[in-house]
């Protein structure tokens, strides 16, 4: 068994062997390389120019602790405590974690233990994410930490979102440092994604205030499975919000999930009506949620509740995680999917990877001009000129300068 | 004179040697077919394959064990014999119905199998088989013994007779399957025809009882089994139909084929428009894979400057070989399974006499040049620097065979294939932003593999990631706007690989993260043919997903050292030292541990030696079944030959020492001898195939010996019985521990030593039989 080069001294459970402060040694030596060099530009300029083996993120292992109070919490007798993050609301004795695994009570005060702990840290282009309203073509800064309050067995992310954060190399990457290298990275946007942003709340919630303060905008990448209270909380201080809607039916969140629907339905409408952008994703995974009714039921709902103008996606499923013996899903369904949601009158519905359907292009609902064209990643065309259709001056909702 | 070969005679009736045969050959193919099955379910990776295999193992074993307990109070073995094959013949279908059937609880439909479900379907499906077949053993034995050598204290000829006739009964299932009934009859014919072979045997049986009354039942229940079993014989393809889309593996798809395979059976499954193309359970691909067919084949080839002539390993029956083409080279496709293309044909006829509205663009294009075998074996005779790009699009590491494109050796092979200016594009899954535990190790293990071979190696990162790699430093570094600036030059119509994709996908930023994380795994394991190490790790990251709570354990066999094997030494002389003055007790355990870690040895032997071969010579279907046969055979040889000599204790006892010597001798010189083969690859099959049928023949004349040691305390059929259990639990033993932990931990010596030391171990333990009995 190979040995990691930083040997670091801090216990890891699990017989992970792999050190944590060693994956921050080399992000934090990258993030101070970035900074000292006053590496400038943006993600062009960084996908063109940088040459490999420089780092982009930098240089000295943090001794600090990752550990950090929790909010959303309620004390209860015996030193026990009460998490209110999100619907799971687990009770959690002296020594305990949560089910999300990274949140700790330590004789009866509760713990985050992945504030400021990045396991993976990346530049994207917006489009994968998706959030099709919000600056196309843009690069955002994508960070997350190890855990999440759901199992889905279909998770791409498996790798950090099962796993205790102990077991997961990660770098130390305080909310002022990561709004930095973002920065410096020429970037304009972040996102908490590929997890479960809920369970690193706290750390998310102080990125976009220092992004706010900093004039970078914030966004969520999550399942929504988040209580009332830490929702409001970030919709204060976040630009968007992207919900994975995983099913209309409660059966299948309890399967597939190990969560519920009414949670998520909740959440959607609540960041709606704090006036917060938002785009729901729906993934169709063929035989388990891609009945017509199904689909049907997820568009009535989406139009009753929270309107014809916030975006749905369609998304491919692919065998991952558990899910291994799926094929991905057919075009065709995927094709009747934006059919139907269209028929029921919703404005802007999306189907990703979609060769030949231009379903993956924003269409102006007023005069029916195609107004983004997209191709896998790239902004062919862009008509909407502040915020409005350029050739119908229809107000398109969305983040658009 | 230990052993006295005239005085024997063995008075077997044709009849139960006849029977014999038929239990052994019912034994092999229904373990064949079952766990066939059964590995269709869980995606077959070697830890499941060996978990199969010692479940089929343990329960024959609990079978036998069994029949040993019973064997006294059975007053007519072979009536009861005959009639366990009428049941036999009830059973195989029923249990391939459970397969079939099978859902395991709070799994979502499409989910992988974990362990805990993986032993629960194992048990469900084969515990009826094997508890009869171990049990069969017993009353077969016991049949001969009271037919024949009833009375003579000191021969165990009719039980060896038996133990050597069975072993022939599974040569001849194996020959029978390998070449005849994997590639042209599917699972239900398979089991149909040998349930009637079965009934026959039976009623044979039974004919010569004395009473009419038992002949006439025989009759009545022969008659319609058998006719049943023709008819589901005739339509075996109907009810194997039938049963697939009946079953819940199946739910929401509709399958439109299915076709017998010898590398796995094919089924076609649709959803709307789409085809899905399942070989041995496993996803192989799906008509709308159209992001991947693009990335397979444009993200390599865009790399190389002017490639003309490309190589590709697998993938021939997908749009791949025609997206290389767009680049206007010359494409020579290697794929292993011949049958794949003709049953993609096939189908999409049966889709359209069906009237589904399949589109048929899918359809391999018959002009493309493919040459269907073994990729490294097609590589061997390539000639040097005939490829500018070999792109090998293999699934993952998961089993030893596939682990064969991961190793040194694959890669110095195809690097003699490349033209010094070549590129090698590999591929692993992997994740775009974020590698960690056995997912990281496997790829810093590719990495280091690769960079031993080549001197400049990239990574890009990505659910599949590629590893590219090449003798020149200058084609690999290559940015997007270089790759875009291709793209366009060669006019090509893609969809997805654009420039903006190639600008993500190539991201310095992502890709030195990767590669940083990779450089924290300090000294990363070599993958070779003789140290497969990735196949473990790929064993890690199925535990870690499916069952983190073994995955723990799993992983702290990463210590294993071959002095562990040396701590059974000292523990068996302390037991000596404990035992003293208990002989009779001890010499019983050290006789069934003996013939246990005998068994084992003779697996971790099957193992190793076709773990070489495939090195040597590549996957070869017919040679891979033969050597299997020829391990079989030298079973039926050794049984037969010690069973026919009369074994006195004393020297029964010596040659259990000798055999006990002589294999912990071959085990300690067999890293030798293997690596000897594969400098020497001509010879390969046939000295692995002598080592074998000798190996086989020891295990299988150690078995008279044990139980000659062994019948005092206990009736003949009754002694075979626990000696028989004792050889199966010793295998299944070696089955998880040598397939799935040792061969890719400790490499193919280690595990050959730590064989001989077991073995020297049990030999110390064995010891005092050579004791006269107080």
């Amino acid at each position: 068994m190979p040995e990691t080069k930083s040997g670091d001294p801090n216990k890891t459970a699990g017989g992970q062997r792999h050190s944590r402060l060693s994956r921050r040694t080399l992000l934090k030596a990258g993030l101070g390389a970035a900074i000292g060099l006053g590496a400038a530009g943006g993600l062009a300029k960084l996908g063109d120019g940088a040459r490999s083996g420089d780092s982009p993120i930098t240089a000295r292992r943090s001794q600090g602790s990752w550990r950090h109070p929790a909010r959303h919490f309620e004390k209860k007798p015996n030193n026990y405590v009460r998490c209110t993050l999100c619907p799971k609301h687990c009770f959690v004795g002296p020594g305990g974690r949560g089910y999300c695994e990274v949140r700790e009570n330590s004789d009866g005060d509760y713990y985050t233990l992945v504030y400021g702990r990045a396991a993976s840290v990346n530049i994207d282009p917006i489009e994968k994410k998706p959030l099709f309203h919000v600056l196309p073509g843009s690069p955002i800064f994508s960070f997350a930490t190890a855990g999440c309050n759901l199992e889905c067995r279909n998770c791409q992310n498996w790798q950090l979102s099962q796993a205790r954060p102990e077991r997961l190399p990660a770098t130390d990457l305080p909310p002022a440092k990561l709004v930095e290298a973002a920065q410096r990275q020429g970037c304009s946007l972040i996102a908490g994604t590929y997890s479960e942003p809920t369970v690193f709340f706290e750390y998310l919630l102080d990125v976009a205030v220092e992004g706010n303060r900093r004039g970078i905008r914030t966004t969520m990448i999550s399942s929504g499975y988040m209580d009332r209270q830490p929702m409001i909380d970030l919709c204060r201080v976040l630009a968007a919000i992207k919900i994975d809607l995983k099913s209309m039916r409660d059966s299948f969140y309890q399967s597939n999930c190990e969560g519920s629907l009414r949670p998520v339905l909740d959440s959607i409408e609540l960041v709606k009506n704090q006036g917060v952008w938002l785009e729901i994703v729906y993934l169709v995974i063929p035989t388990l949620n891609d009945s017509e009714q199904e689909i049907k039921d997820l568009a009535r709902w989406v139009k009753a509740n929270v309107g014809v103008d916030v975006p749905l996606h369609f998304s491919r499923f692919h065998p991952a995680y558990r899910l291994t013996k799926l094929p991905p899903t057919p075009y065709e369904t995927l094709d009747r999917c934006h059919k139907i949601a269209r028929a029921e009158g919703l404005h802007y519905v999306y189907v990703g990877n979609l060769p030949g359907i231009r379903a993956q292009d924003t269409v102006c609902p007023k005069c029916g001009r195609e107004l983004i064209r997209r191709q896998h990643f790239r902004i062919a065309e862009n008509h909407v000129k502040r915020g409005r259709c350029e050739f119908c001056e229809q107000a398109i909702p969305g983040i658009w300068s | 004179m230990i052993a006295d070969a005239s005085k024997t005679r063995p008075h077997i009736p044709l009849r139960l040697a006849a029977a014999t045969l038929v239990l052994g050959l019912t034994a092999l193919i229904a373990q064949v077919v079952l766990t066939r099955e059964l590995l269709s379910l869980f995606l077959g990776n070697e830890l499941s394959i060996a978990f199969v295999l010692a479940v089929w193992l343990s329960a024959v074993a609990a079978g036998s064990a069994a029949g040993a307990h019973i064997a006294a109070r059975i007053r007519q073995p072979e009536r009861a014999l005959a009639w366990s094959q009428f049941l036999m013949a009830m059973v195989l279908p029923l249990s391939l119905l459970i397969a079939r059937s099978l859902r395991a609880p709070g799994l979502t439909p499409g989910e992988a199998w974990g362990p805990g479900s993986m032993l629960l379907a194992s048990i469900a499906t084969m515990a009826l088989v094997c508890v009869m077949a171990g049990l069969q053993f017993v009353l077969a034995a016991s049949t001969a013994a009271r037919s024949g050598a009833e009375g003579r204290d000191e021969t165990v000829a009719p039980v060896g007779y038996v133990y050597a006739l069975e072993a022939l009964g599974a040569v001849l299932g194996g020959i029978v399957f390998h070449v005849w009934l994997s590639q042209h009859v599917i699972a239900f014919g398979i089991v149909a025809a040998v349930g009637v072979l079965n009934v026959a045997s039976g009623l044979a049986l039974l004919w010569s009882h004395p009473k009419l009354r038992s002949r006439i039942g025989a009759v009545i229940i022969a008659l319609p089994l058998g006719a049943s079993l023709v008819i589901l014989l005739a339509r075996a393809s109907e009810a194997d139909l039938s049963s697939l889309r009946s079953g819940h593996r199946w739910q929401g798809y509709d399958v439109i084929s299915h076709f017998p395979s010898k590398y796995g059976d094919l089924i076609f499954a649709a959803r709307g428009e789409q085809v899905s193309l399942f070989q041995s359970g496993v996803l192989l691909w799906t008509t709308e894979d159209h992001y991947e067919n693009e990335v397979t084949a444009h993200l390599p080839l865009l790399f190389h400057a002017a490639p003309e002539r490309v190589l590709l390993l697998g993938d021939y029956i997908t749009a791949v070989p025609a997206h290389i083409a767009s680049h206007r080279v010359d494409v020579k496709c290697v794929d292993l399974d011949p049958k794949a293309a003709g049953a993609t044909v096939r189908t999409g006829q049966i889709a359209t006499e069906r009237g589904l509205s399949l589109p048929l663009w899918w359809l391999p294009d018959p002009r493309l040049p493919v040459q269907f075998q073994d990729a490294r074996r097609f590589l061997k005779d390539t000639p040097p620097a005939s490829c500018d790009v070999i792109i090998a699009s293999i699934p993952d590491p998961t089993t030893a065979s596939l682990n064969r494109f991961y190793t040194r050796e694959f890669f110095q092979e195809a690097k003699r294939a490349l033209e010094p200016h070549g590129l090698l594009a590999i591929t692993l899954s992997g994740s775009a932003h974020h590698l960690s535990g056995p997912v990281l190790l496997s790829a810093a293990a590719t990495d280091a593999t690769l960079r031993q071979v080549f001197p400049a190696v990239r990574l890009v990162p990505g659910d599949r990631m590629f590893f590219l790699a090449s003798e020149d430093p200058e084609l690999i570094r290559a940015d997007a706007d270089t790759l875009a600036s291709r793209l366009r030059d060669r006019d090509l119509q893609t969809v997805f690989v654009n420039d903006a994709w190639l600008r993500d996908a190539l991201l310095p930023f992502r890709a030195d993260l990767i590669q940083q994380q990779l450089a924290e795994v300090l000294d990363p394991p070599i993958n070779t043919d003789l140290n497969p190490i990735s196949y473990y790790h790929q064993t890690l990251v199925w535990l870690d997903q499916l069952s983190p709570q073994l995955a723990a354990p799993a992983r702290r066999l990463e210590n294993i050292r071959l002095w562990w094997a040396a701590l059974a030494l000292p523990a068996a002389i302390l037991v000596l030292v404990i035992m003293r003055g208990r002989w009779r007790r001890l010499r019983l355990a050290a006789v069934l541990i003996a013939i246990a870690t005998v068994g084992g040895f003779g697996l971790a032997v099957e193992i190793l030696g076709l773990l070489v071969f495939q090195a040597a010579l590549g996957y070869l279907y017919h040679a891979l079944g033969a050597l299997i046969a020829a391990f079989m055979a030298g079973l039926a040889i050794g049984a037969g030959l010690l069973s026919a000599c009369r074994l006195h204790r004393s020297g029964a006892a010596r040659l259990l020492i000798a055999g006990l010597l002589t294999s912990a001798l071959i085990a300690g010189l067999l890293p030798g001898l293997l690596r000897s083969v594969l400098l020497a690859p001509t010879i390969a099959g046939l000295v692995i195939g002598i080592l074998l049928v000798l190996v086989g023949s020891l295990v299988g004349a150690l078995f008279p010996i044990a139980v000659a040691l062994y019948r005092r305390e206990m009736p003949l059929a009754a002694a075979g019985g626990a000696v028989y259990a004792a050889d199966l639990v010793g295998s299944a033993g070696a089955a998880v521990f040598a397939g799935a932990f040792a061969v890719p931990l400790l490499g193919v010596a280690g595990t050959a030593y730590f064989t001989a030391l077991l073995l020297a171990a049990a030999l110390v333990l064995a010891m005092p039989l050579l004791r006269q009995p107080g």
